[in-house]
């Protein structure tokens, strides 16, 4: 008996034919690479526009006194500002990324649920209309932080309604998407493709997703308790009516500090993607990083109640989430080790993706040690709610997340667009931001220790200078930041001058790099003949 | 997936299923692990007097569920084409359900028509007698193709 075998997937949603023409291909599309398109579109758009609010912030705290805003619209930026950041701008871009890339990275032919996946993209144009408009309504946008602590978010204005209807469309997406990522990634994985043969992009992700769908009704729950306080008379937090205020920040926190991890989690995965590569050696401890990163994700359940030491809380309940923070240290340490190990003796090259990389593996570190910092008890009842902290969490996110974002596009963009970027203007975009950043975000640390409280729009003189130089650096970031969008539509407008090989770079291994560049509108019709040389890490155990 | 089966002697049998790399133990695993953690987290706070996550997770959870079996229930179909020396028999199901037609070998016409529409993939239907059985849906075109001249082959030497 002879046994001959081909393979395919279980998607029929898509022929063998090309894109619809016009404005219905992107509304229609149920392509992954359309939706991994629209959303990297969408949340450069976001990028940009949280961008701005940042430059109204650093604005008005180049001097003190108040020149640019009044104090009320300061708080309309500050919060919105972060609203934007987290999810309109980092989390559809990971979001984007995951669409683009785990259906090629797994060898399946598109998402597993393709129309979810259109819908989970429309609905968020929507939600951020519905958010960014409030900023004309008569009361104006969300003051009271992106946290939305009662009772001071329950006494804005009646914009507050749209606010959180908006941040319910932001949790459906998010939900849909992530549904969508597990059915994907565990069902249409190509045959030979065990779990621990995944790249770990993809287990970041099915990690993060999984994260997601806990903790999103959470978020959903409390933002709705927050609507039914307001607006029909219940006391959930409301003191006067028997409930209490400090039981909204256990609940936003409990997922509040996994959502932390959702934005860094898939950053591991694609750093641990681009250094192997420029190494030109395996990722060091692939399986530890996966465990690492499932630790990680199980501990940030057990944390939140470190961004609340101050409220007062029993030594036993402080001594507890100051230990249980600190234990993140270990699997981050794990990881932080592993990514300099594959560097170690390896043939590098630092073109700009590596650079990218590289500098995220340097300052997200910082990141991690200020953070080490906030969750030592005592110190934190001096830290909280100072400058120290926004310097903590912009490390993590700005030279942690954004970093990464930009290190994914760089590296992947030449697949997605079939045009090498101009390494000049990246290595330009990498050594401006890397400056500029910390310009704008390392002075924030001593702002912090001296004292300077955030989300104020004045602050004494003796904080003058800091702040000018903080300033300074945000506004040179964000110019920094047009060479990036340069690029990226020079590369996805520009005529095509050469053919670029399937393996873009030459260390490159998974499955995205064995096929066409660039990557033509349907891949994988087939399931791929996935091989030992394909493992993306470079471990063939079996 | 086709895998083809043959023997000068025995009948042959040609298989068509999707890819699918989730079993029913691992749905059940993953369902099982998101329901504990999504249920722990809204059970808690509904003790504490903060009940509205937990019917909102229970909506969640539902929607989830339901799209993973919907997704596996999509991948676990199948076609089983048996080629004997008189008969040609199809099996198709999924789910625990399955019909089986019969078709006299020497009178089955293979055919790959065209789809309804200039976009719609071909079809590849076995007929005889009135009866018409398309197989090979979840395939693509050039499998299909593969699977139309195996099949031929087949239903002519054997």
């Amino acid at each position: 008996m002879s046994t001959a075998e081909t393979t395919h997937h279980d998607q029929d949603d898509h022929h063998d034919h090309g894109p619809a023409k016009g404005l219905s291909r992107w509304v229609f599309t149920t392509n992954h690479k359309d939706i991994g398109t629209l959303y990297l579109l969408f949340s450069l758009a976001m990028f940009f526009v949280g961008g701005a609010m940042a430059l109204v912030i650093r604005a008005e705290l180049f001097q003190p006194g108040l020149q640019v805003v009044e104090p009320d619209f300061f708080n309309q930026m500050t919060t919105m500002h972060a609203l934007v950041m987290i999810f309109g701008a980092v989390m559809p871009a990971f979001v984007g990324l995951a669409n683009w890339l785990v259906p090629m990275m797994v060898g399946a032919p598109d998402m597993a649920l393709p129309r979810m996946n259109n819908w989970s993209f429309w609905i968020l144009p929507f939600a951020f209309a519905m958010l960014l408009s409030t900023l004309f309504m008569e009361s104006g946008g969300p003051a009271a932080g992106w946290t939305l602590y009662p009772p001071l978010s329950l006494q804005g204005g009646d914009s507050f309604a749209f606010v959180i209807f908006a941040i319910h469309l932001m949790g459906l997406s998010s939900i849909m998407g992530a549904i969508n990522i597990v059915a994907t990634i565990l069902n249409m994985r190509a045959p030979k493709m065990n779990l621990l043969r995944m790249p770990l992009f993809v287990w970041t992700w099915l990690i993060t997703a999984f994260l997601l769908i806990m903790v999103m009704p959470v978020l959903a729950g409390a933002v709705t308790m927050l609507l039914t306080d307001r607006y029909f008379g219940t006391s959930f937090f409301n003191a006067a009516g028997g409930g209490d205020p400090v039981m909204f920040q256990h609940i936003f926190w409990f997922f509040g500090h996994p959502e932390v991890y959702i934005m860094i989690l898939p950053a591991f995965g694609i750093v641990s993607e681009i250094i192997p590569t420029f190494a030109r050696k395996p990722l060091f401890g692939y399986v530890s990083m996966v465990y690492a990163t499932a630790s990680i994700a199980f501990l940030s359940f057990i944390v939140w109640a470190h961004h609340m030491f101050t409220t007062g809380m029993p030594l036993g309940g402080e001594l507890f989430f100051m230990y249980a923070t600190m234990v993140i240290a270990v699997p981050t340490g794990v990881k932080v080790f592993n990514w300099v190990a594959t560097m170690w003796k390896g043939s590098m090259t630092f073109e700009t993706p590596m650079l990218f990389a590289v500098g995220f593996v340097i300052l997200f570190t910082i990141g991690g040690f200020s953070g080490l910092m906030l969750a030592i008890v005592p110190a934190d009842f001096q830290y909280h709610d100072t400058y120290f902290v926004v310097a903590h969490f912009h490390y993590v996110l700005v030279t942690g997340a954004v970093f990464s974002i930009m290190a994914a596009a760089y590296y992947w963009l030449p697949k997605w667009t079939g045009n090498m970027y101009s390494e000049t203007l990246g290595k330009w975009h990498f050594w401006l931001s890397v400056v500029t950043v910390n310009l704008l975000f390392f002075p924030q640390h001593f702002l912090g220790l001296a004292g300077m409280p955030r989300r104020i729009p004045d602050y004494s003189v003796q904080f003058a200078e800091f702040n000018m130089w903080s300033s300074i650096g945000g506004f040179a970031f964000g110019l920094t930041q047009l060479i990036f969008l340069y690029i990226v539509l020079k590369a996805s407008f520009g005529k095509r001058t050469e053919q670029l090989p399937d393996r873009v770079w030459e260390g490159a291994k998974g499955l995205e790099w064995t096929v066409a560049t660039p990557a033509p509108y349907h891949t994988f019709d087939e399931a791929p003949d996935f091989r030992d040389e394909d493992v993306a890490h470079g471990d063939v155990a079996h | 997936m086709v895998e083809v089966q043959s023997s000068e002697t025995e009948t042959c049998r040609i298989q068509v299923r999707p890819n699918r790399s989730l079993s029913r133990r691992g749905l059940c695993l993953t369902v099982g692990l998101v329901s504990s953690g999504a249920l722990l987290a809204s059970g808690f706070f509904a003790l504490q007097g903060l009940w509205v996550p937990l019917p909102l997770a229970g909506a969640e959870l539902l929607a989830f569920t339901a799209c993973m079996i919907y997704v596996l229930r999509r991948s676990d179909q199948f076609e089983l084409i048996d080629v004997g020396p008189d008969r040609v028999a199809v099996t198709a199901g999924g789910s625990g359900s399955s019909t089986v037609t019969d078709f006299q070998r020497y009178w089955l016409r293979v055919e790959l028509k065209p789809g309804r529409y200039a976009s719609d993939p071909r079809r590849l239907t076995l007929s005889s007698h009135g009866r018409e059985v398309e197989v090979g849906r979840f395939l693509n075109e050039n499998e299909r193709t593969t699977l139309f001249g195996e099949l031929r082959r087949l239903v002519r030497n054997r």
